[in-house]
C-alpha cells in the first residue's frame, strides 16, 4: 500500500478523533491530543539536539583544523552555562545554576526594550504625526486626509482611555472622561478587528481540514 | 403598654426612647433631663450629634454598604454618655474595649475632646458615605443576588398585599429595625423578631462555625455574659430554640436523628457537607447572607451524589435507576440545545459548499493593492544577491501559510533567485523542505546549488542580533543533510556571511512576536527590505508596520486571499500554474459562507438576549 494513503488515512482518522472533541471530552480526543503533543515535543527534542546543541559540542570538542584557540575556549562557555543550568535539578537554590539563565533574560530583554524602542514605538509614533494635504483636493487625497484625522483622533482616545490622574475624589474632569469613553471603543473596535480575523483564520483551518478528508473520502 | 409617636403615629414600646419609624423623641422631657444630668462637656461635637442623628434613622435608610464597613454597633451608644473614652478609636481597634459602665482604672485624665476635633474615620464613614473610601463590595449579577437574597429579585406580592415601605434590599422583617431599637432590644424584643424567620423558610439554617476550629479546637466555654454586649445577648435565640446539626439528607419537617454516634456514610459525607456549606463570611457583606443560608437538606442532597446519601435517611432518598437514566437524554438536549444545533448547521453548510462547488467569487477579479506591491517587491530584487525566506510558522497555521509559502517560493523560482531560508521557530525547518520539495522539480532547482535549507536558531532577540554579523557561526549546519554550509556550492559561489549579503528578507511568520523581532532586531538595524506574509488573524497587528519610515515592512499579504490575488499577480506577470486555483477557490467560497453564517447566529443571540431583558424588565 502506497505510503502516502497509509499517511492520509491515519491523518483522516486523527483529524476526526479531534473533531469529536465537539461532542466532548473523549478518549479519542484525548489520545489525539497525546500523541500531537508527544510528536511535537519528539521533533522540537531531535531538532534542538541535532542542530543545535550537537554542534556546539563538536565545535569544542572537534573544532575545525583553521578555528582560532581563541574561539576554541568560547565554544565552551555556553556549553558551560547550560550544565550549570542543568545542575538546578539537583541545587536548584544555589545562584551559580541561574547563572545561564540570568544572562538569557538580561540580554533578552535589553535588547528587546531597544528593538522595541527603535523598531515599534519611535517609528509608529512619527507615522501617526502625518502632514495633511489641502493641495490636492481629489477623492483620494480627501479619503486619505480623512483616514489621518481619524487616526489621529483614534490615537489620543485610546492613549486618554490609559491616562490615570485623577483628583483627590477619583473623578476625572468631564471631557477627559469623554475622551476615555471614546477611547474605550477605539480599543473595543480595535479588539473585535483582531478577534475576527482570528476567527478567519481558524476558519482557514477547519476549512482545510474538512476538504482534506471530502478529498480523502474521494468527493 | 405601647406608645404613639406624636409625629408619625407608629406604634412602640413603651420602653422606646424615640420612634422606631421616624426617630422622632417619644419623652422628650425626660431624655432631656437624662441627657442634662449625664452628658458631659465633650458631647458639643458637632459630628457627634450626627452620628446620634444618625443612630434613631431607621435601618432600611442605610445602606448595605455602609454597613459593612463601618466597626460592630455596640460603639455607638457609648460615644452620647462617655466622657472617659472618647471614640478616637480606628476602625481596627476593638471598641467593645470602651465599657461606660466601668470606672476608669488608668490615672490618665479624662481627655477632652475640643469642639472642633475631626471626628474618627469609622464616623466619617457613617456620616458622609461619598468621603469615604468605596467599600469593597463585589458586584452580583440580577440572578445572583436573586438567589441569596430572594426578597430582592421583585417576589410578587400577594394579591391585595401592599408592598412594605422602606428600602427594598433589606428584608421586611428587618426594615423596620432602628439602629437605636436594636441596641436597645431586650430578650423580649428577640423573641417577637426571630419568629418572622420562620416564615422565611430559615428552619434550616446551621449556625456559622469556622472551619478551622469547629474540628481541632475544642469546644470553648460560653463568654460570661457580662462580657456579652447586651444587644448581642438579645439576638441570642431561646435554648430550646437553638439549631442542631441536621443530616443532610435528612427532610427539613423530620426530626433529627436520636443517634449520636454517626454511621460510616455520615463520616465520609460530613467533610463534604461543610465544605459545601460553610465558609467564613465578611462582616456586612452580600455573602454573610449567603453563608448564614447554608443549604438545606434537599440542596445538599441534590449537590451531592446519589453514592453518599445516606441510605435510609429519608423514605425516599435511595437512588432510583430513573434518576441516572434521565442524564443522558439531558446531556444529550443540552450539547444539542442550542450550540450543538448551531455546529451540525454551519457544518452542514461548509461541507454543502465544498461539495456542491457553487459558482459564486469572481476567480479572475484584480488583484488587490497588497498583492500587487508583494509581487512587485519581489520582482525589484536583484538576481546577485540570495534572498533570505523566514519560515516562522507552526503546523497550527498550516491551513494558510503553506498556501503563501508555496506561492513565495514559485515566485522566486520563476525569476532563479537563489535563497536560504532560516526558522527561529523549530517546526518551521521541516515545513521548509516540505514546501521546497513540491515545487522545486517544476523550475529546475537543486538543493545546495539554489538554495538552502538552514535549521532552527534558537535564542530569539539574541540570536537574530548575533545573526546579523556572524552567519555561519550561529547556523553552521544545513537542516536536509547535516554538512557544513560552507561546503555548500551556493556558500562558494554567494558570500553568506552576514545579513548584509542577502538582498531582502520574505517573513512568512504566523506569530506577532516574531514577526516583530525580525522588523525590530534585523530590518531597523541593517536597513534591509523586509517583506512578510501572515495569516488573516496576524493582518491587523501587521498593518501597522506598513511601509513605516525607518523600519517597516514593504509589503503584506495574509491569509488564503492574499495567496490567491498573489497567485493570480504571479499567473499574469510571470506565467507561472496558478495555485490550486480551483481549491482556493472553494475554500475562499466556504469560508465566506462560514462568517456569514457565523455573523447571522451572533445577531440572533443578540436578538434573544436583548428580547429577553427587555422582557425581564
Amino acid at each position: 500500500m502506497d505510503i502516502n494513503l497509509i499517511g492520509g488515512i491515519v491523518a483522516g482518522l486523527l483529524t476526526l478523533m479531534v473533531f469529536s472533541y465537539l461532542l466532548g471530552a473523549n478518549p479519542l480526543w484525548r489520545l489525539a491530543q497525546s500523541l500531537f503533543v508527544g510528536v511535537s515535543v519528539g521533533y522540537v527534542t531531535l531538532v534542538i539536539l541535532t542542530q543545535v546543541i550537537a554542534p556546539y559540542i563538536a565545535r569544542a570538542i572537534v573544532p575545525p583544523s583553521n578555528t582560532p584557540a581563541t574561539d576554541r575556549w568560547l565554544a565552551v562557555v555556553p556549553i558551560a552555562l547550560g550544565l550549570l543550568l542543568l545542575l538546578r535539578i539537583a541545587f536548584p537554590s544555589a545562584w551559580p545554576t541561574s547563572f545561564g539563565l540570568n544572562i538569557v533574560v538580561v540580554v533578552g530583554s535589553a535588547l528587546a526594550i531597544g528593538g522595541a524602542l527603535a523598531g515599534s514605538i519611535i517609528p509608529q509614533a512619527l507615522d501617526t504625526m502625518r502632514l495633511l494635504d489641502f493641495t490636492n483636493l481629489d477623492a483620494p487625497t480627501i479619503a486619505r486626509d480623512i483616514g489621518d484625522i481619524v487616526l489621529v483622533l483614534g490615537v489620543i482616545c485610546a492613549l486618554a482611555y490609559f491616562a490615570f490622574g485623577a483628583r483627590p475624589n477619583g473623578d476625572r474632569p468631564a471631557p477627559i472622561r469623554a475622551v476615555s469613553a471614546t477611547g474605550r471603543w477605539v480599543l473595543v473596535v480595535s479588539f473585535g478587528a483582531i478577534l475576527g480575523s482570528l476567527a478567519t483564520t481558524f476558519y482557514a483551518a477547519l476549512i482545510e481540514r474538512l476538504q482534506f478528508l471530502l478529498t480523502l473520502v474521494g468527493l | 403598654m405601647d406608645v404613639t409617636c406624636p409625629n408619625c403615629g407608629a406604634s412602640n414600646r413603651s420602653t422606646s426612647r424615640f420612634c422606631a419609624r421616624c426617630g422622632h423623641d417619644l419623652h422628650p422631657t425626660q431624655n432631656h433631663e437624662a441627657t442634662s444630668n449625664n452628658e458631659p462637656q465633650s458631647v458639643d461635637l458637632p459630628w457627634l450629634q450626627g452620628v446620634q442623628d444618625r443612630a434613631v434613622l431607621p435601618t432600611d435608610r442605610l445602606k448595605a454598604d455602609n454597613l459593612a464597613q463601618t466597626p460592630p454597633t455596640p460603639s455607638i451608644p457609648s460615644i452620647p454618655f462617655t466622657s472617659s473614652t472618647p471614640p478616637t478609636a480606628s476602625p481596627g481597634e476593638q471598641p467593645a474595649t470602651q465599657q461606660p459602665t466601668e470606672p476608669a482604672t488608668t490615672e490618665e485624665p479624662p481627655r477632652t475632646a475640643p469642639p472642633d476635633e475631626a471626628p474618627p474615620p469609622w464616623v466619617v464613614s457613617i456620616l458622609e458615605p461619598s468621603v469615604a473610601p468605596p467599600p469593597n463590595v463585589e458586584s452580583y449579577e440580577p440572578e445572583e443576588m436573586a438567589h441569596i437574597m430572594p426578597w430582592t429579585a421583585g417576589a410578587p406580592a400577594e394579591e391585595g398585599e401592599a408592598q412594605p415601605p422602606g428600602n427594598p434590599s433589606l428584608p421586611p422583617w428587618l426594615s423596620d429595625i432602628t439602629v437605636q431599637e436594636t441596641l436597645q432590644g431586650s430578650p423580649t424584643s428577640a423573641e417577637e423578631t426571630l419568629p418572622n424567620a420562620a416564615d422565611l423558610g430559615l428552619e434550616d439554617i446551621e449556625p456559622f462555625t469556622p472551619p478551622d476550629t469547629e474540628d481541632e479546637a475544642p469546644v470553648a466555654p460560653a463568654p460570661p455574659q457580662e462580657q456579652e454586649p447586651h444587644w448581642l445577648r438579645s439576638l441570642r435565640p431561646p435554648e430550646e430554640a437553638a439549631p442542631q446539626h441536621l443530616p443532610l439528607t435528612r427532610q427539613a419537617n423530620q426530626p433529627p436523628q436520636a443517634s449520636s454516634e454517626p454511621s460510616p456514610t455520615e463520616t465520609l459525607v460530613e467533610p463534604i457537607a461543610r465544605g459545601l456549606s460553610v465558609r467564613p463570611p465578611r462582616a456586612g457583606a452580600v455573602e454573610t447572607l449567603a453563608a448564614l443560608m447554608q443549604p438545606s437538606a434537599e440542596t445538599a442532597r441534590r449537590v451531592l451524589p446519589d453514592a453518599l446519601v445516606l441510605p435510609g435517611a429519608t423514605p425516599n432518598a435511595a437512588p432510583t435507576p430513573t434518576h441516572v437514566s434521565a442524564v443522558r437524554p439531558n446531556a444529550a438536549r443540552s450539547w444539542l440545545f442550542p450550540d450543538g444545533i448551531i455546529y451540525l448547521v454551519i457544518l452542514a453548510a461548509l461541507l454543502a459548499v465544498l461539495i456542491i462547488r457553487p459558482p459564486f467569487g469572481n476567480v479572475d477579479a484584480p488583484a488587490a493593492r497588497g498583492a500587487q506591491q508583494f509581487y512587485n517587491a519581489i520582482e525589484a530584487v536583484p538576481t546577485n544577491k540570495p534572498v533570505l525566506v523566514v519560515y516562522d510558522w507552526e503546523a497550527s497555521r498550516s491551513a494558510e501559510m503553506s498556501l503563501l509559502s508555496e506561492a513565495v517560493i514559485q515566485h522566486l523560482m520563476a525569476r532563479r533567485i537563489r535563497f536560504v531560508t532560516v526558522s527561529t521557530v523549530p517546526q518551521g525547518p521541516g515545513f521548509a523542505q516540505q514546501t521546497t520539495d513540491a515545487v522545486k522539480s517544476s523550475y529546475g532547482y537543486e538543493y545546495g546549488r539554489d538554495y538552502l535549507i538552514l535549521g532552527y536558531l534558537p535564542g530569539n532577540e539574541a540570536a537574530l542580533t548575533s545573526l546579523m554579523s556572524d552567519f555561519n557561526n550561529l547556523l553552521p549546519l544545513d537542516y536536509v543533510n547535516s554538512r557544513n554550509v560552507s561546503d555548500t556550492e551556493l556558500a562558494r559561489s554567494t558570500k553568506i556571511s552576514s545579513m548584509g549579503d542577502f538582498s531582502m528578507i520574505i517573513d512568512l511568520a504566523s506569530e506577532e512576536a516574531e514577526l516583530r523581532n525580525w522588523i525590530e532586531q534585523v530590518s531597523t538595524r541593517t536597513g534591509l527590505p523586509i517583506i512578510a506574509a501572515v495569516p488573516q488573524g496576524l493582518e491587523p497587528i501587521a498593518r501597522p508596520y506598513e511601509n513605516v519610515p525607518g523600519a517597516g515592512i514593504k509589503a503584506l499579504i495574509s491569509g488564503p486571499t492574499g495567496a490567491m490575488q498573489y497567485s493570480q499577480e504571479l499567473a499574469r506577470g510571470r506565467g507561472a500554474a496558478l495555485l490550486n486555483s480551483d481549491t482556493i477557490s472553494n475554500r475562499l467560497n466556504t469560508q465566506s459562507v462560514a462568517q456569514l453564517l457565523v455573523a447571522l447566529v451572533i445577531i440572533a443571540a443578540l436578538i434573544t438576549t436583548g428580547t429577553k431583558r427587555a422582557l425581564r424588565r
